[in-house]
Protein backbone atom coordinates (compact mmCIF):
# COMPACT_ATOMS: atom_id res chain seq x y z
CA UNK A 1 0.00 0.00 0.00
CA UNK A 2 2.83 2.35 1.29
CA UNK A 3 4.32 1.93 -2.01
CA UNK A 4 1.89 2.26 -3.70
CA UNK A 5 1.20 5.75 -3.00
CA UNK A 6 4.69 6.58 -3.76
CA UNK A 7 4.62 5.13 -7.86
CA UNK A 8 1.48 7.08 -7.47
CA UNK A 9 2.95 10.63 -6.26
CA UNK A 10 5.85 9.92 -8.77
CA UNK A 11 3.86 10.08 -11.37
CA UNK A 12 1.80 12.27 -10.87
CA UNK A 13 4.88 14.81 -10.02
CA UNK A 14 6.27 13.54 -13.51
CA UNK A 15 2.97 14.56 -15.15
CA UNK A 16 2.23 18.14 -13.86
CA UNK A 17 6.09 18.42 -14.07
CA UNK A 18 5.58 17.78 -18.04
CA UNK A 19 2.62 19.87 -17.82
CA UNK A 20 3.72 23.01 -16.18
CA UNK A 21 7.26 23.16 -18.31
CA UNK A 22 4.68 22.75 -21.84
CA UNK A 23 3.12 25.75 -20.27
CA UNK A 24 5.85 27.90 -19.96
CA UNK A 25 7.77 26.69 -22.97
CA UNK A 26 4.05 27.44 -24.87
CA UNK A 27 4.46 31.06 -22.77
CA UNK A 28 8.32 31.61 -23.93
CA UNK A 29 7.87 31.14 -27.61
CA UNK A 30 4.60 32.98 -27.77
CA UNK A 31 6.83 36.18 -26.34
CA UNK A 32 9.66 34.77 -28.39
CA UNK A 33 7.71 35.69 -31.44
CA UNK A 34 6.08 39.34 -30.36
CA UNK A 35 9.45 39.94 -30.07
CA UNK A 36 10.88 38.52 -33.01
CA UNK A 37 7.89 40.78 -34.93
CA UNK A 38 9.13 44.15 -33.59
CA UNK A 39 11.74 45.73 -35.98
CA UNK A 40 13.99 49.15 -35.19
CA UNK A 41 15.25 50.89 -38.72
CA UNK A 42 16.74 54.40 -39.30
CA UNK A 43 15.46 56.21 -41.80
CA UNK A 44 16.15 59.90 -43.06
CA UNK A 45 19.27 60.24 -41.60
CA UNK A 46 21.11 63.77 -41.90
CA UNK A 47 24.19 65.21 -40.12
CA UNK A 48 24.10 69.19 -41.26
CA UNK A 49 27.02 71.45 -40.09
CA UNK A 50 26.46 75.13 -39.79
CA UNK A 51 28.59 77.61 -38.43
CA UNK A 52 26.68 77.49 -35.02
CA UNK A 53 25.85 73.94 -34.70
CA UNK A 54 25.81 70.57 -35.83
CA UNK A 55 22.68 69.29 -36.47
CA UNK A 56 21.80 65.16 -36.16
CA UNK A 57 18.28 64.21 -37.59
CA UNK A 58 17.12 60.93 -38.41
CA UNK A 59 13.40 59.27 -37.81
CA UNK A 60 13.45 56.00 -35.73
CA UNK A 61 10.90 53.82 -37.32
CA UNK A 62 9.59 51.05 -34.89
CA UNK A 63 7.36 48.10 -36.71
CA UNK A 64 5.22 45.73 -34.40
CA UNK A 65 4.69 42.93 -36.69
CA UNK A 66 2.82 41.27 -34.17
CA UNK A 67 -1.01 40.76 -33.70
CA UNK A 68 -0.70 42.86 -30.29
CA UNK A 69 -0.16 46.30 -29.17
CA UNK A 70 2.91 47.27 -27.78
CA UNK A 71 3.23 49.71 -25.42
CA UNK A 72 6.84 51.74 -25.35
CA UNK A 73 7.54 52.98 -22.08
CA UNK A 74 10.73 55.01 -22.92
CA UNK A 75 13.41 56.08 -26.02
CA UNK A 76 16.24 57.09 -24.70
CA UNK A 77 19.82 57.50 -26.75
CA UNK A 78 23.78 58.99 -27.23
CA UNK A 79 25.89 60.00 -30.16
CA UNK A 80 29.19 59.74 -30.60
CA UNK A 81 31.75 60.63 -32.70
CA UNK A 82 34.45 57.90 -32.80
CA UNK A 83 35.48 57.82 -29.32
CA UNK A 84 34.07 61.75 -28.26
CA UNK A 85 30.75 61.52 -26.92
CA UNK A 86 28.23 64.42 -28.21
CA UNK A 87 25.27 64.15 -25.80
CA UNK A 88 21.85 62.44 -25.79
CA UNK A 89 19.49 62.84 -28.33
CA UNK A 90 16.47 65.28 -27.83
CA UNK A 91 13.35 63.47 -27.82
CA UNK A 92 9.76 66.14 -27.95
CA UNK A 93 7.37 62.76 -28.69
CA UNK A 94 5.88 60.77 -25.81
CA UNK A 95 5.97 56.90 -26.75
CA UNK A 96 2.64 55.46 -27.90
CA UNK A 97 1.09 52.21 -28.20
CA UNK A 98 2.34 50.52 -31.40
CA UNK A 99 -0.78 48.91 -32.56
CA UNK A 100 -0.75 45.39 -33.93
CA UNK A 101 0.88 45.40 -37.59
CA UNK A 102 1.24 48.73 -37.52
CA UNK A 103 4.23 51.34 -37.13
CA UNK A 104 5.53 54.17 -34.81
CA UNK A 105 7.84 56.69 -36.32
CA UNK A 106 9.86 59.11 -34.38
CA UNK A 107 11.68 62.14 -35.44
CA UNK A 108 14.54 63.02 -33.74
CA UNK A 109 16.42 65.97 -34.20
CA UNK A 110 19.48 67.04 -32.08
CA UNK A 111 21.76 70.42 -32.16
CA UNK A 112 25.45 69.05 -31.19
CA UNK A 113 26.56 72.72 -29.41
CA UNK A 114 29.24 74.09 -26.95
CA UNK A 115 32.32 71.79 -26.25
CA UNK A 116 30.28 68.67 -27.54
CA UNK A 117 30.51 70.38 -30.88
CA UNK A 118 34.27 70.52 -30.16
CA UNK A 119 34.60 66.80 -29.46
CA UNK A 120 32.87 66.50 -32.62
CA UNK A 121 35.22 68.27 -34.96
CA UNK A 122 38.28 67.12 -32.88
CA UNK A 123 37.19 63.50 -33.80
CA UNK A 124 37.20 64.09 -37.36
CA UNK A 125 34.95 61.03 -37.56
CA UNK A 126 32.72 59.82 -41.07
CA UNK A 127 29.58 60.18 -39.02
CA UNK A 128 27.75 60.37 -35.71
CA UNK A 129 26.97 57.10 -34.42
CA UNK A 130 23.71 56.74 -32.32
CA UNK A 131 23.29 54.39 -29.32
CA UNK A 132 20.12 54.24 -27.86
CA UNK A 133 17.32 51.71 -26.74
CA UNK A 134 13.87 51.35 -26.57
CA UNK A 135 12.02 50.45 -23.40
CA UNK A 136 8.87 48.47 -24.28
CA UNK A 137 5.99 46.13 -22.47
CA UNK A 138 5.30 43.18 -23.98
CA UNK A 139 2.09 40.99 -23.62
CA UNK A 140 2.47 37.55 -21.74
CA UNK A 141 -0.93 36.12 -20.74
CA UNK A 142 -2.52 38.52 -18.50
CA UNK A 143 0.66 41.03 -17.49
CA UNK A 144 3.52 42.43 -19.20
CA UNK A 145 6.98 41.82 -19.58
CA UNK A 146 9.70 44.37 -19.58
CA UNK A 147 11.99 43.99 -22.35
CA UNK A 148 14.75 46.88 -24.03
CA UNK A 149 15.84 46.62 -27.61
CA UNK A 150 19.06 48.22 -28.13
CA UNK A 151 19.92 49.96 -31.68
CA UNK A 152 23.35 50.83 -33.15
CA UNK A 153 23.67 52.86 -36.42
CA UNK A 154 25.79 55.03 -37.80
CA UNK A 155 24.79 58.55 -39.60
CA UNK A 156 27.48 59.15 -42.45
CA UNK A 157 27.68 63.15 -43.12
CA UNK A 158 25.85 64.98 -45.63
CA UNK B 1 19.16 -6.79 -3.70
CA UNK B 2 16.62 -8.89 -5.65
CA UNK B 3 15.70 -8.23 -9.26
CA UNK B 4 12.73 -6.64 -8.62
CA UNK B 5 14.46 -3.75 -5.95
CA UNK B 6 17.16 -3.20 -9.30
CA UNK B 7 13.84 -2.55 -10.97
CA UNK B 8 12.46 -0.42 -8.60
CA UNK B 9 15.86 1.46 -8.28
CA UNK B 10 16.02 1.80 -12.05
CA UNK B 11 12.35 3.41 -12.39
CA UNK B 12 12.03 5.22 -9.35
CA UNK B 13 15.51 6.74 -10.51
CA UNK B 14 14.51 7.95 -13.78
CA UNK B 15 11.00 8.97 -12.94
CA UNK B 16 12.01 11.47 -10.01
CA UNK B 17 14.84 12.44 -12.60
CA UNK B 18 12.65 13.55 -15.29
CA UNK B 19 10.05 15.12 -12.91
CA UNK B 20 12.65 17.17 -10.95
CA UNK B 21 14.67 18.38 -14.14
CA UNK B 22 11.61 19.36 -15.75
CA UNK B 23 10.47 21.79 -12.71
CA UNK B 24 14.03 22.89 -12.64
CA UNK B 25 14.10 23.62 -16.39
CA UNK B 26 10.52 25.75 -15.65
CA UNK B 27 12.17 27.97 -12.78
CA UNK B 28 14.54 28.99 -15.14
CA UNK B 29 11.67 30.33 -17.55
CA UNK B 30 10.47 31.34 -14.37
CA UNK B 31 8.80 34.76 -15.87
CA UNK B 32 6.66 32.34 -18.21
CA UNK B 33 5.93 29.44 -15.90
CA UNK B 34 2.20 29.31 -14.92
CA UNK B 35 3.19 28.51 -11.10
CA UNK B 36 5.51 30.60 -8.53
CA UNK B 37 9.06 28.95 -7.80
CA UNK B 38 8.35 27.50 -4.33
CA UNK B 39 5.92 24.89 -6.27
CA UNK B 40 8.82 23.82 -8.66
CA UNK B 41 10.94 23.55 -5.92
CA UNK B 42 8.19 22.14 -3.45
CA UNK B 43 7.64 19.13 -6.67
CA UNK B 44 11.32 18.43 -6.16
CA UNK B 45 10.93 17.70 -2.18
CA UNK B 46 8.03 15.75 -2.88
CA UNK B 47 9.85 13.71 -5.91
CA UNK B 48 12.29 12.63 -2.47
CA UNK B 49 9.62 12.10 -0.46
CA UNK B 50 8.42 9.54 -2.89
CA UNK B 51 12.02 8.05 -3.93
CA UNK B 52 12.32 8.13 -0.17
CA UNK B 53 9.24 6.01 0.39
CA UNK B 54 10.35 3.44 -2.66
CA UNK B 55 14.04 2.53 -1.82
CA UNK B 56 15.68 0.46 1.00
CA UNK B 57 18.77 0.92 2.33
CA UNK B 58 20.49 4.47 3.16
CA UNK B 59 23.24 3.57 0.81
CA UNK B 60 21.13 2.90 -1.90
CA UNK B 61 18.89 5.68 -1.71
CA UNK B 62 22.04 8.15 -1.59
CA UNK B 63 23.31 6.45 -4.84
CA UNK B 64 19.85 6.85 -6.17
CA UNK B 65 19.79 10.68 -5.37
CA UNK B 66 23.29 11.35 -7.02
CA UNK B 67 21.86 9.06 -9.97
CA UNK B 68 18.84 11.45 -9.84
CA UNK B 69 21.08 14.83 -9.70
CA UNK B 70 22.29 13.72 -13.23
CA UNK B 71 18.99 11.92 -14.88
CA UNK B 72 17.80 15.22 -13.85
CA UNK B 73 20.46 17.48 -14.69
CA UNK B 74 20.28 15.81 -18.21
CA UNK B 75 16.81 16.14 -18.94
CA UNK B 76 17.11 19.82 -17.75
CA UNK B 77 19.67 20.66 -19.98
CA UNK B 78 17.34 19.02 -22.82
CA UNK B 79 14.58 21.12 -22.02
CA UNK B 80 16.10 24.09 -21.66
CA UNK B 81 17.75 23.48 -24.71
CA UNK B 82 14.54 22.93 -26.29
CA UNK B 83 13.69 26.46 -24.85
CA UNK B 84 16.37 28.40 -26.04
CA UNK B 85 17.12 27.10 -29.31
CA UNK B 86 13.50 28.56 -30.07
CA UNK B 87 14.98 31.75 -29.67
CA UNK B 88 18.22 30.93 -31.86
CA UNK B 89 19.56 33.94 -30.81
CA UNK B 90 22.90 32.21 -29.74
CA UNK B 91 24.79 29.63 -31.31
CA UNK B 92 24.37 25.98 -30.34
CA UNK B 93 27.92 26.04 -28.30
CA UNK B 94 27.03 28.91 -26.25
CA UNK B 95 23.59 27.72 -25.77
CA UNK B 96 24.80 23.91 -24.51
CA UNK B 97 27.62 25.53 -22.55
CA UNK B 98 25.09 27.65 -20.82
CA UNK B 99 22.39 25.06 -20.04
CA UNK B 100 24.92 22.65 -18.72
CA UNK B 101 25.98 25.55 -16.17
CA UNK B 102 22.60 25.80 -14.54
CA UNK B 103 21.63 21.92 -14.72
CA UNK B 104 25.62 21.72 -12.66
CA UNK B 105 24.47 24.71 -10.40
CA UNK B 106 20.74 23.30 -9.70
CA UNK B 107 22.19 19.99 -9.03
CA UNK B 108 24.10 21.10 -6.00
CA UNK B 109 21.72 24.01 -4.95
CA UNK B 110 18.28 22.43 -5.21
CA UNK B 111 18.12 18.53 -6.24
CA UNK B 112 20.74 16.97 -3.79
CA UNK B 113 19.73 18.76 -0.87
CA UNK B 114 16.07 18.96 -1.60
CA UNK B 115 15.69 15.41 -2.60
CA UNK B 116 17.84 14.51 0.22
CA UNK B 117 15.65 16.24 3.07
CA UNK B 118 12.45 14.64 1.39
CA UNK B 119 13.90 11.21 0.94
CA UNK B 120 15.02 10.87 4.54
CA UNK B 121 11.75 12.15 5.35
CA UNK B 122 9.47 9.73 3.17
CA UNK B 123 11.86 6.60 5.13
CA UNK B 124 9.87 7.90 7.70
CA UNK B 125 6.57 6.54 6.20
CA UNK B 126 8.73 2.75 5.22
CA UNK B 127 6.41 0.45 7.99
CA UNK B 128 8.62 -2.53 7.44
Amino acid sequence: MQRKISWALLGVLVLIASLWYAQAQWSYQRFIQTARGLEVQFTDTAVEETSEAVRVRFTLVLTNASDQAISVEGVSCLLYAGQEFLGPCTMLSTPPAVPARGEWRLTVTTDVTGHYRENYHRARAAGIRVKGSLQMELPLGDGFVKVTRRFHQVISRS
Amino acid sequence: MTKQDCGTLVLATALTGIAVGLALATRELSRFSPVPENFLLGLVFLAGIALGGLLRGFAQLLAAILVVMLVGGAVMTAALLVAELGDSLLGLEVTLSVAVGKAVLNGFLFIFPLTLIGALIGRLFQRD
